[in-house]
């Protein structure tokens, strides 16, 4: 060190800086970022002033309009004097409100307007379609002949006047390029309803689906013989059943038939297919045969008994007790 | 005395320090050859070196100027040794904090080298 001091001077000057410290130890250097003096600024005359309306000409916002501002700046005409601003705004924001309101009345007449048909439409097919139906997957399908004879009705009218006209062929509906024109009349299908009691069976069973299956899980009920082409054999056996025994097959099927069967042979079958092995069928057979078994033996014994007494009675004339006794320790 | 430097300190920080737990006596800048104020460290090191004396204030800058021979060989990375005027207020604040904890034989050891003592 190349200065002197004296030992007081540094005694007082580290305690000084040791007070200084601890009295400022709360105090970061964060607490002076971007410190300046709002005077000094405003006394330099290049600062540029900031914009009365918040906006600079760089903002894309700022048109010069009162239209223009944002959101943010309406208290800046509420804020001033002139009363025109004012009005305007006022006006501007009644006439959004008005409009928000008039659109959201007429946006939900709409569709109250298409619910109501909606539901029109729907009354008058029967049954309901639920939804969650693949009607993605499904090919095009030409229109039925009502809504052909609805959608064309002065057409037709023409061309039947007309003499020379072709005659008009029925539509034909198509399914993986089989005919099946018809098939939603006398569908096979319709005899679901036997196991169907909650006219489910409609959805998949191709009544308003215009003859089939509106479900993809179920299309393989078209498969069968009547629409094949070919004769080979197919591991699937539904593919050779007929109409009825494809039904009959189904309706087993979805009753559980073949399950409940075999269920209940089990049960008459199997000996210890309970947990309580005298509650089993058949242990309570065999159980009332042994007791049927007993109660004739005992009415055999017994009537021995009373024939063998009989007898002695006959033979002796008397009956003493240690006979009977005798006869009934000898029997038990 | 450089009066532009105190515009490092605005009112706020000031009231924040007169409202704690010691009212601290503030005294002029006595350094009119530190390095200008650039960062809020630097700010920071005026703020609580105005809280000293004005001897105090220059035996701070004294010392920290001096305190540089501790630097050798490649210690100063190429660099010449820092002059007066280079000493910034976060130096100083640096080598205030570093003095209050240091023990004090220690501080008279390295610092104190009077004839007195």
């Amino acid at each position: 060190m190349n200065f002197e001091v004296s030992y007081d001077t540094y005694h007082e000057f580290k305690l000084a800086i040791g007070k200084v410290i601890e009295y400022n130890q709360r105090i970061t250097s964060d607490n002076f970022l971007d410190i300046e003096e709002p005077e000094l600024v405003h006394d330099d005359p290049e600062t540029p002033l900031p914009d009365p309306q918040g906006q600079s000409p760089a903002d894309p916002e700022c048109k010069g309009t009162i239209e223009s501002f944002n959101v943010g700046n309406k208290h800046i005409i509420l804020e001033s004097d002139d009363d025109n601003l004012v009005e305007m705004c006022n006006k501007n924001v009644q006439r959004k409100i008005k409009e928000r309101v008039v659109e959201k009345e007429a946006k939900e007449e709409e569709e109250e307007e298409i619910v109501a048909e909606e539901e029109e439409e729907q009354d008058t097919q029967e049954p309901h379609v639920p939804p969650g139906s693949s009607y993605e997957k499904e090919e095009p399908v030409p229109p039925e002949r009502s809504s052909e004879k609805e959608g064309s009705g002065e057409k037709k009218a023409d061309i039947q006047n007309d003499e020379t006209a072709p005659e008009e062929k029925p539509a034909q509906r198509l399914y993986y390029g089989q005919d099946i024109t018809g098939n939603e009349d006398d569908s096979v299908f319709r005899k679901l309803k036997e196991c169907f009691t909650d006219g489910y069976h409609g959805e998949w069973a191709g009544f308003y689906k215009q003859g089939y299956p509106a479900s993809s899980k179920h299309r393989h009920m078209f498969w069968h013989v009547k629409y094949r082409k070919t004769i080979s054999s197919h591991q699937d056996f539904w593919y050779h059943l007929t109409d009825e025994q494809l039904m009959t097959e189904y309706i087993a099927r979805h009753k559980d038939q073949q399950p409940l069967r075999e269920l209940d042979e089990l049960k008459n079958n199997i000996e210890y297919g309970c947990s309580d092995p005298r509650m089993h069928p058949l242990h309570q057979d065999k159980s009332e045969e042994a007791s049927k078994e007993a109660e004739r033996r005992i009415d055999d014994d017994f009537g021995n008994l009373t024939g063998v007494l009989q007898s002695y009675v006959e033979e002796n004339q008397v009956l003493p007790y240690c006979m009977i006794l005798h006869s009934l320790a000898y029997r038990y | 005395m450089k009066p532009q430097e105190d515009k490092g300190v605005c009112s706020q920080e000031r009231e924040e320090t007169q409202s704690g737990e010691v009212p601290a006596t503030e005294y002029e800048d006595a350094l009119d050859d530190a390095a200008p104020i650039r960062k809020p460290e630097d700010r920071h090191g005026q703020f609580l070196l105005m809280q000293l004396k004005p001897e105090h204030q220059r035996l701070l800058h004294e010392i920290t100027l001096t305190g540089q021979v501790v630097l050798r060989g490649d210690d100063l990375e190429g660099g010449e040794p820092l002059q007066r005027a280079d000493i910034s207020y976060f130096s100083l604040l640096l080598m205030m904090e570093a003095l209050a904890h240091a023990s004090f034989k220690t501080f008279m050891e390295y610092y104190a080298t009077s004839d007195e003592f």
